[in-house]
């Protein structure tokens, strides 16, 4: 429903950027009728929820305060039954049984692209990934088990049912985010008393069986969390339950489970009211270990760094290149986002133009800086040269050839991840491209190489431009001013997907534009929603994400805000049933 | 064996990616295996990429008096088998026709053992190929099992350092996830209850396996009251589910291999590390290795090993010499990943495959001297060598050569090189699962190819 006076006017303003029909639709049906909430995809009138469960939220937190943004105009996407990833499992687990330093030691299967263009734990589960997870549940269970009166607070000698069924009750309502119904809970002690006297195993050994049998369970390795409660419609929509939701919150905002304070909330009747979301979320960002694991984890897949553990370079033109180097740029990305998003302002803004960045000895050479020593230390850029993170080695070394600046490729980056453009997948048969003339640069060779083909000419017409801007930069992210003894040209201009055009100097001029943009500052409102849904947004929610992009950009870029309203946005908090699904 | 020539062995088999902690495998037994009194038929699937003719050097002449490209003569092993000394057990088929469905493209390795259309991406510009439905070993896994057949594990798929796009699938949603450590795996696939097998004698060993069929039986109920909760199209996450419940009770209810000398749990030498473009050519010997210990073993009958990924272009030969330094990361302006070189399809790319087809002597070869009554595993199982394409600069999957090897108690007739007009793999697939004793009559509307017996 929309409930928000000022929506009609922000809607309109944002209409230039993306035609959106449902938009469109929605503000039409409001014109004529006064009310939306008869109209087919417009949420209905909200119904009273079942004794027990939880009302405000279903509603959306904030939908009843003025000035908010609960507007709710047309359909939203489904919620993807989706598998812990490796570091929401590993997190989860460390917590649960009480070891930071439990490793699963068993390779999972690979995380997969995604509609959200972000890696995803694949849904199917093979006989391998069984026995994986097996595995890693087993191990985890002998950890859990060193002392059985500590897990359970139970005698050992005796380890009597009521005791027993309360532990049970406690470790599965953390590691399945929701309460066990009495039938599961019987079911696991059972289970224990089957060990203990079918099988003969001791209390340790039962109990570990439990354990491990509830970390083998698709009510922990999968976030859908439905027990016996049941999801309330809203229109069309179902809200998500308490419980989903507090994982859903848990999960994007801490890479791990409900902690101790977010179950004692939602147990306690404390989770249901904008005001109850809003504490939430405020706690979960101020704990600042748990954001830097998300933060590091979303601007790695951001930017496809994922493959900086296996890089390498062209030994002969970078002579100090060693494998080490790799991990440091890794490490050095978590130190930079770091220090803008956890200890600094926080601003993403700040993030593509901070004056820093960090390097130790081995990556100091790409910078050209005198950094002695083995760890990371902060250090000042030639505001000339670099700025933030697009323009520092970890970027630019992973999106660069082993010797040269490959510009398409650094380019596509920028327009699928900052400008949100779609682009078709290369043809098959992608020509090599001719060596270099001499004094030739490397953007004169793609310029004429491409300009040859008229079927290059169609994406690399898009994409090289938007890369050329990171000529004064080799294939290590090293910085230069001439390449192949000819001075760099890294000036261009650039149409954005929108039609926008950016005219810039240079690459330090680039980034500082893409850093104040309000189309860059929709798109990153856009890959955080994916990030956190693991889906793509409908055409229909076009209308949320201009309103969260809005709430981003009026704070000044802050990244908290952004997460905040997400959180709050519709399609976090609710979800479309899905088909042949039981409510 | 004196200090001079060790030294230039290993000097010799470290320039082939057969360094030295792969030495004392390299020692083949006199004979090895007898483990069956009654050797089953068996079928073995491979799958590697870039391209299997893409620099159109390939085999010339007639059917029996073909004449091999001298690449396709070399031999990993000093001395060893190479496809010439073999070629009485071989049966070139030039060219199948791979895609089942659309274009041509980076991933076809879903396609490959697939028989029907795929669907390529997702509607946006994220790639994702999935194949119209299972591939042919699990259609086989499935007759098997209505025929009665039963082995410890239903099929064995291996990978080496295959992190892409899969080969195998139970359904079209639902890949397999290939064994990409045959450190890891061997122990579970011969009777070592702590690697996942089924216990021998130890005490707590039995426990423990009692206390895993406990909780799958727990499990398997609990993955029933989950579907339930679940829309139409998220279902198949819980048959996935199911049938690997079911195949995890099977191993715990199979008895392991007896394991009597020569057919046991083969020893693969010193552990390395199984993700590491440089221990490539190791790792793909190893996982031959032991999947061909556990045909031998009958702890399946239905093998599959991927190699690398579609089109992988993480692989850089290193151990080639001169000229396959470097790379890594695939790279478009230099590297010498096989990817990469594909794409010039030159001199390097022919080094590449010459290793490649020097690998596959090797497995076949090292099939031949699995002594099986009077005969040889190889006798006993068709070998399936396939490749995502013809060639890595197109990436066409017409006309692709693949070759067939042993067979012979399956009635194959070798020593053959068939030009084809590019007919579906299909029908290959089809055949070499008759010829196991399978009842299935087509693979995605065809049926058998004729003319292989």
């Amino acid at each position: 429903m929309i409930r928000n006076g000022t929506s009609w006017l922000m809607l309109r303003e944002k209409r230039h950027w993306r035609p959106n029909l449902w938009a469109a639709l929605a503000l039409t049906l409001l014109g004529c009728t006064g009310s939306v909430s008869e109209a087919p995809g417009i949420e209905a009138p909200t119904p009273t929820p079942p004794s027990g469960v939880p009302s405000d939220l279903q509603n959306g937190p904030g939908a009843s305060q003025p000035g908010s943004m609960a507007v709710v105009v047309g359909p939203i996407g489904l919620m993807p039954v989706a598998r812990l990833s490796r570091t929401e499992y590993v997190n989860t687990v460390r917590w649960l049984i009480g070891d930071a330093a439990f490793e699963p030691q068993v390779a999972f299967s690979p995380e997969t692209g995604s509609a959200s263009g972000f890696l995803v734990a694949p849904q199917n589960m093979s006989t391998k990934d069984l026995r994986d997870l097996r595995e890693a549940a087993e191990r985890a269970a002998d950890v859990a088990t060193r002392d059985p009166q500590k897990l359970t607070g139970c005698d050992p000698a005796t380890m009597d049912d009521a005791c027993l069924q309360t532990f049970i009750k406690k470790f599965g309502r953390r590691a399945w985010r929701r309460p066990l119904t009495d039938g599961e809970s019987a079911d696991h002690a059972a289970l224990f008393k089957d060990a203990r006297q079918k099988i003969g195993l001791d209390v340790t050994l039962s109990l570990g069986t439990v354990v491990a049998a509830i970390l083998q369970s698709p009510h922990f390795l999968f976030k859908w969390e439905v027990g016996a409660d049941r999801p309330v419609r809203v229109g069309d929509a179902v809200a998500l339950t308490r419980y989903q939701l507090s994982s859903r919150l848990s999960f994007f905002l801490s890479d791990s489970a409900p902690d101790e304070a977010l179950i004692a909330d939602v147990d306690g009747g404390k989770f249901q009211t904008a005001e109850d979301l809003s504490r939430a979320i405020k706690r979960l960002l101020e704990n600042g270990p748990a954001l830097s694991r998300v933060f590091g984890k979303f601007h790695t897949a951001w930017l496809g760094l994922g493959k900086l553990s296996d890089l390498r370079k062209d030994t002969k033109k970078y002579k100090y290149w060693e494998p080490q180097i790799a991990l440091d740029l890794e490490s050095e990305l978590q130190a930079f986002v770091d220090a803008v998003l956890v200890k600094g302002d926080g601003k993403f803004n700040t993030l593509l133009t901070a004056p820093y960045a960090f390097a130790n000895a081995r990556t100091s050479k790409i910078y050209g800086s005198n950094i002695t020593g083995t760890a990371l230390r902060r250090f000042d850029l030639d505001p000339a040269q670099r700025k933030g993170l697009l323009l520092g080695a970890p970027f630019l070394a992973v999106t660069g050839g082993e010797a040269d600046s490959v510009a398409p490729r650094r380019g596509l980056q920028v327009w699928k991840q900052l400008f949100c453009g779609d682009i078709p997948n290369p043809p098959m048969d992608v020509p090599k491209l001719d060596p270099p003339k001499p004094n030739q640069t490397t953007r004169q060779r793609f310029e004429e190489q491409h300009d040859k083909l008229v079927c290059a000419k169609a994406c690399h017409g898009i994409l090289d431009p938007v890369g050329f801007a990171f000529e004064n930069f080799g294939g290590a992210g090293d910085f230069r001013t001439f390449d192949n003894g000819q001075p760099v040209d890294s000036s261009g201009k650039v149409t954005t997907p929108m039609g926008t055009t950016l005219v810039f100097s240079n690459g330090v001029d680039f980034v500082s534009q893409l850093s104040a943009s309000p189309e860059v500052h929709r798109c990153v409102a856009t890959q955080w929603f994916r990030y956190a849904t693991g889906r793509r947004e409908l055409e229909s929610e076009g209308v949320d994400l201009d309103l969260v992009a809005k709430k981003f950009g009026d704070a000044d870029t802050k990244i908290t805000t952004l997460l905040d309203a997400i959180v709050q946005s519709r399609g976090f908090r609710m979800r479309k049933p899905a088909e042949g699904e039981v409510l | 064996m004196g200090e001079q020539s060790k030294y230039s062995r290993r000097r010799f088999l470290s320039s082939v990616g057969l360094g030295a902690a792969a030495l004392p495998l390299l020692e083949a037994p006199d004979a090895f295996g007898n483990c069956l009194a009654t050797p089953p038929k068996r079928v073995l699937f491979l799958v590697y990429p870039n391209g299997s003719d893409g620099t159109g050097k390939y085999i010339t002449g007639g059917e029996k008096d073909f004449v091999l490209p001298t690449w396709m003569k070399e031999s990993v092993t000093p001395g060893g088998a190479t496809l010439e000394s073999l070629r009485s057990e071989l049966l070139f088929l030039d060219g199948l026709r791979n895609n089942t469905g659309e274009a041509a493209s980076h991933e076809n390795r879903p396609c490959v053992f697939t028989g029907v259309k795929l669907s390529l991406n997702d509607g946006h510009s994220n790639h994702r190929v999935i194949p119209g439905g299972p591939s042919i070993d699990q259609v086989m896994v499935k007759q098997a099992e209505i025929q009665g057949i039963k082995t410890a594990r239903p099929s064995l798929n291996l990978g080496v350092r295959s992190n892409g796009y899969r080969a195998a699938f139970r359904s079209e949603k639902d890949p397999i996830s290939p064994e990409q450590d045959p450190f890891k795996l061997v122990g579970s696939l011969f009777g070592d209850v702590s690697a996942g097998g089924s216990p021998v004698s130890d005490v707590a060993a039995q426990k423990r396996w009692a206390s895993r069929k406990l909780v799958m039986e727990q499990k398997l109920r609990e993955v029933q009251a989950f579907k339930k909760t679940l829309g139409t199209a998220d279902q198949f996450i819980v048959d996935s589910w199911t049938q690997s419940i079911a195949d995890i009770q099977r191993e715990l209810m199979t008895p392991p291999p007896v394991l009597t000398a020569g057919c046991g749990k083969p020893d693969l030498g010193t552990v390395f590390d199984v993700k590491s473009t440089d221990n490539h050519g190791k790792i793909l010997k190893t996982q031959m290795d032991l999947a061909v210990a556990a045909l031998a073993a009958d702890v399946t009958r239905i093998g599959m090993i991927e190699v690398d990924d579609s089109w992988g272009d993480s692989t850089v030969m290193t151990w080639l010499g001169a000229g396959f330094e470097s790379g890594g990361q695939q790279d478009t302006a230099n590297g010498n990943n096989h990817h990469h070189l594909s794409h010039e399809n030159g001199a390097k790319m022919l080094r590449v495959e010459a290793w490649y087809h020097g690998m596959w002597a090797y497995l076949i070869d090292r099939m031949s001297k699995y002594r099986e009554g009077d005969g040889s595993l190889l006798d006993n199982t068709v070998v399936i060598i396939a490749n995502d394409g013809k060639n890595g600069a197109s990436h066409s999957t017409n006309n692709v050569p693949w070759l067939v090897a042993g067979g012979k108690n399956l009635g194959l007739d070798r020593g053959r090189y068939l030009k084809l007009g590019n007919p579906p793999k299909n029908g290959l697939l089809v055949a070499a699962a008759q010829r196991m004793g399978l009842d299935i009559k087509d693979f995605g509307g065809i049926g058998a190819m004729t003319g292989l017996t």
